[in-house]
């Protein structure tokens, strides 16, 4: 019985897993914040600058999980 | 004739296996989005039977490669086992699905699967049946180390998560977080429709060849596709509302941002094991993931005992599935007589499950009931908030 535990595919596989997972989370949290800007109760608005840049980290999230649905998907590769 | 009844009830035995399968891992998918509000039950039940139907359709893969290295193959390419000894192990991995789902245990469907063969294959042939290097590498390494890796990058992400979010305080979060989970929680369920409806198509497949029904290295029939999606799609749809119960309130009570860390974790993991070539446990990776988000949050308590009980459940699946896959086959290639005492010993036994389940029920009404079972342990609620 020959057991061979590819120590170096599991390695890769935490590591890739965790970056992932952490940019998204981060970008996507960080997108949240951004808009959670301005208060509405004072009439301050959410600059523009930070609506931008919110919307932007929230589509590479949705970018992200389009290439995950390519990856799940045999047909597309 | 004389085969044709054996390969008639592994049809229908795969397809009920099948169907536990889905009602099993609806949970895995959707326990937390059903647990922060995400989704409402039945929506979110809808969603995952959808996607586990599309993801039956889209692949094929892993039904060709039958068992999956678990056996060992003849010069044929085929397993040494005949379709009553497959009957035999299916009865086995119904009954322990069935067993753990009226305890409300997120157990592998796979490893009952595999279990449920590997004893009937021991007993049918002998030990030499099973190549055990790959039950090693295939099932019992990953099962070990899938929690960990996804416990550990879903306790790294919730943290993150509240920490840049201030405790998720800041306006919008919560609902955004819930927008998040949604997605990441369906990409779960695309995931596993692709891989564990094919399951049951390797094995009708793998009798049908066997049987002399179907050329060895052909696809699944169609046929076969349908049923196997269908099956699992309406098993998912039943919704495993025990299990889910057990891993979106009982483990830890998710919270949103919890929810969304845990499915993205989730997610990714089973998507960079799959395409990596180092193939990870779903059920494994889903609730390591929920026990990570649960420690990553300050002041959230895991309740050990419960994950106690669930890592119990998964070591002794394998096990105890091939113990009734065993005694199964033993019985029903003793004759007739004997196949026809495992069918009506299953039917039983089977319905005997649903029996004590009913004395319970849980059902999309109270899946988000958070009583505690008793005498639980759980980590130091009173630790100082912190700085995050």
């Amino acid at each position: 019985m020959d057991l061979e535990i590819e120590w170096g595919s599991l390695v890769l596989v935490l590591g890739v897993a965790f970056i992932t997972t952490v940019a998204v989370v981060v970008l996507y949290s960080v997108g949240l914040r951004l808009l959670s800007l301005g208060d509405p109760q004072s009439g301050t608005a959410r600059p523009v600058a930070a609506s931008v840049a919110a919307w932007t980290l929230i589509g590479i999230c949705g970018a992200v999980v389009l290439y995950g649905v390519y990856l799940v998907i045999p047909q597309f590769h | 004739m004389e085969i044709f009844i054996p390969v008639l009830l592994v049809v229908i035995t795969a397809v009920i296996f099948d169907f536990t399968n889905g009602f099993h891992d609806t949970a895995n998918a959707m326990a937390t989005s059903v647990a922060t509000g995400a989704l409402k039950p039945r929506v979110a039940v809808l969603i995952s039977a959808t996607l586990n139907l599309v993801g039956a359709f889209l692949s094929t893969a892993v039904a060709k490669t039958v068992s999956d290295g678990i056996l060992t193959e003849n010069d044929a390419g085929l397993p040494s086992v005949t379709p009553i000894m497959i009957f035999g192990g299916l009865v086995g991995s119904v009954l322990w699905n069935l067993a753990t789902w009226w305890r409300g245990l997120p157990s592998s469907s796979t490893h009952a699967l595999f279990g449920g063969l590997i004893g009937a294959a021991i007993i049918g042939v002998g030990f030499d049946a099973v190549n055990w290097a790959g039950v090693v590498s295939k099932i019992i390494l990953p099962a070990l180390i899938s929690p960990f890796i996804a416990g550990f990058v879903a306790l790294t992400a919730t943290y993150l998560a509240y920490r840049i979010t201030s405790m998720a305080k800041a306006r919008g979060a919560d609902s955004g977080f819930r927008h998040g989970q949604t997605v990441s929680a369906s990409l779960v369920s695309l995931a596993h429709g692709t891989n564990d409806a094919q399951k049951t198509m390797g094995i009708i497949t793998l009798t049908l060849i066997v049987a002399g029904y179907q050329t060895a290295g052909t696809a699944p029939q169609f046929w076969v596709i349908l049923i196997s999606g269908l099956a699992i799609g309406a098993g998912t749809y039943a919704g495993g509302w025990r299990i889910m119960r057990t891993v979106g309130k009982r483990i830890t009570d998710v919270q949103a941002p919890q929810g969304f860390a845990a499915e993205t974790s989730s997610a990714s993991t089973i998507l960079v094991s799959s395409t990596l070539g180092f193939p990870l446990s779903t059920t494994q990776v889903t609730s390591g993931a929920v026990v990570g988000a649960g420690l990553g949050r300050r002041l959230a308590g895991v309740h050990w005992g419960v994950v106690g009980r669930i890592a119990i459940a998964w070591i002794i699946t394998l096990p105890a599935a091939a113990l009734v896959g065993a005694l199964a086959a033993l019985l029903a290639t003793a004759g007739p007589i004997g196949l026809a005492l495992v069918v009506v010993l299953a039917l039983v036994a089977g319905l005997g499950f649903v029996a004590l389940s009913r004395r319970n029920p849980v059902t999309r009404s109270n899946v988000n009931d958070e009583e505690p079972p008793q005498a639980d342990r759980t980590t130091d609620a009173a630790q100082p908030a912190g700085k995050a």
